[in-house]
C-alpha cells in the first residue's frame, strides 16, 4: 500500500474542509435570519465597501505611522560583543534606520554566509564591530570579506584594535554614545 | 447618540470599518520597533476577524439562552430555533477556521528562505473570507 504524506494528505483536504464548514456555517447564518426581508445584497454591498475603505484607512495609518527605513544596515559582531550590539541597534533605530542583526538570519546547522549573500543586496551598509574576539574570528572575517561590494562602517569597539588593512581604509567610529549617534546621523543624512 | 447607535448604517457601514481599522492599527502599534516599513503580514487579518466573529456569536447565543431561561424572550419559538443550529455554526465556524489556517500554512509562504506571505493565499484569501464572514455575523446577531 503506498504510503501517503501527512502534508500531501492536508494539501488536499484542508482546502475542502474550509470550503465545505465555511459556506455551511454561512448557510446556516443567513437560513434562520431574516435576510429574506432584506435587500441582502445591498447590506452585503455596503459592509464590502465600508471593509475596504477600513483596509484604506489602516493602509494610511500604516503609511504614517511606519515610515519607510531610512537605511538599511546590516550589524556583523561575535556572540561576545552580543549585548554591545544591542545597545547600537536600539540606538540606531530611535533614527528609524532598520537594523538587520546577524542572530536574525542564523539557522542552527545552515551556513550563515550564504544566507547573508541573500540578503547583502538589500543593505546599504554594513557595520562591523571589531573587538578582541571578532578580530581573529573565522566567520566574522568571512563576512567582511562578503561585504567588500557595500559601504562598510567599522566600529572600534576595544582600544587598541588594529582593523585589517583592507578596512581601515573605510572611516571608522568608535562605539560610545557619541560615536553611534554621530553615526547614526551621518546614515539618516547621507 | 442612542440615533446614530440604532441607525442601520451604523451596524452595515460604521462597524466592520472600525473592526478592519482597529485590527490593522493595533497590530501596527504592538509590534516589535525593529519591523520599520508596510509589510504583507499587516493585512493579514483574516484570522482576527473570524476568532472575533466565532466570540461575537457565542456571546450572542449565550444571550439567546439566557433570555429563554428567564421567560424573557420575545419570540420564544425564534430563539430557540436559532439555538438549535448554535453547535452546527460553531462546528463549522471552528472547522473552517482552522483549515484556512493549514491552508495559510501549507500555500500561503513563499518558498525557501523567505519570511514572507503570498499575497493569494497568504493574506487576500483569509482577509476576504474574515471580512465577509464578519459582516454575515454582525448581520445574523443585530
Amino acid at each position: 500500500m503506498p504510503k501517503i504524506n501527512n502534508n500531501s494528505f492536508l494539501r488536499i483536504l484542508s482546502p475542502l474542509v474550509a470550503i465545505f464548514s465555511l459556506v455551511a456555517a454561512i448557510l446556516a447564518l443567513v437560513q434562520k435570519n431574516n435576510f429574506e426581508n432584506k435587500n441582502t445584497v445591498l447590506t452585503l454591498t455596503i459592509g464590502i465597501i465600508s471593509a475596504f475603505l477600513g483596509l484604506l484607512l489602516g493602509y494610511l495609518f500604516l503609511k504614517v505611522y511606519k515610515k519607510r527605513p531610512l537605511s538599511k544596515v546590516f550589524i556583523a559582531h561575535t556572540s561576545d560583543d552580543k549585548e554591545q550590539a544591542e545597545i547600537i541597534i536600539r540606538n540606531l533605530l530611535k533614527h528609524k534606520i532598520k537594523v538587520i542583526d546577524e542572530d536574525e538570519i542564523t539557522i542552527i546547522g545552515e551556513d550563515v554566509t550564504e544566507r547573508y549573500k541573500l540578503i547583502l543586496k538589500d543593505l546599504d551598509y554594513v557595520l562591523l564591530l571589531y573587538s578582541k574576539s571578532s578580530i581573529s574570528d573565522i566567520y566574522f572575517n568571512e563576512i567582511a570579506k562578503l561585504s567588500k561590494s557595500k559601504k562598510i562602517i567599522p566600529i572600534v569597539m576595544d582600544e587598541g584594535i588594529q582593523i585589517p588593512q583592507s578596512i581601515s581604509k573605510f572611516p571608522s567610529f568608535k562605539n560610545s554614545k557619541n560615536g553611534i549617534d554621530e553615526l547614526a546621523k551621518k546614515l539618516v543624512t547621507s | 447618540m442612542n440615533e446614530t447607535l440604532a441607525h442601520p448604517y451604523f451596524r452595515e457601514f460604521i462597524v466592520p470599518l472600525i473592526t478592519i481599522f482597529f485590527t490593522i492599527a493595533v497590530k501596527v502599534v504592538s509590534r516589535k520597533d525593529s519591523f520599520i516599513g508596510i509589510t504583507r503580514d499587516d493585512f493579514a487579518i483574516g484570522f482576527d476577524l473570524i476568532v472575533t466573529s466565532i466570540i461575537l456569536l457565542v456571546t450572542y447565543y449565550s444571550g439567546l439562552a439566557t433570555q429563554i431561561h428567564n421567560n424573557i424572550a420575545n419570540n420564544p419559538e425564534l430563539c430557540r430555533q436559532k439555538l438549535e443550529m448554535f453547535p452546527w455554526v460553531l462546528l463549522f465556524s471552528i472547522c473552517g477556521l482552522w483549515s484556512l489556517s493549514t491552508i495559510v500554512r501549507i500555500y500561503g509562504w513563499q518558498n525557501g528562505q523567505s519570511k514572507k506571505l503570498r499575497i493569494w493565499p497568504g493574506v487576500i484569501l483569509p482577509t476576504f473570507t474574515g471580512i465577509i464572514y464578519l459582516l454575515i455575523v454582525i448581520n445574523y446577531i443585530a
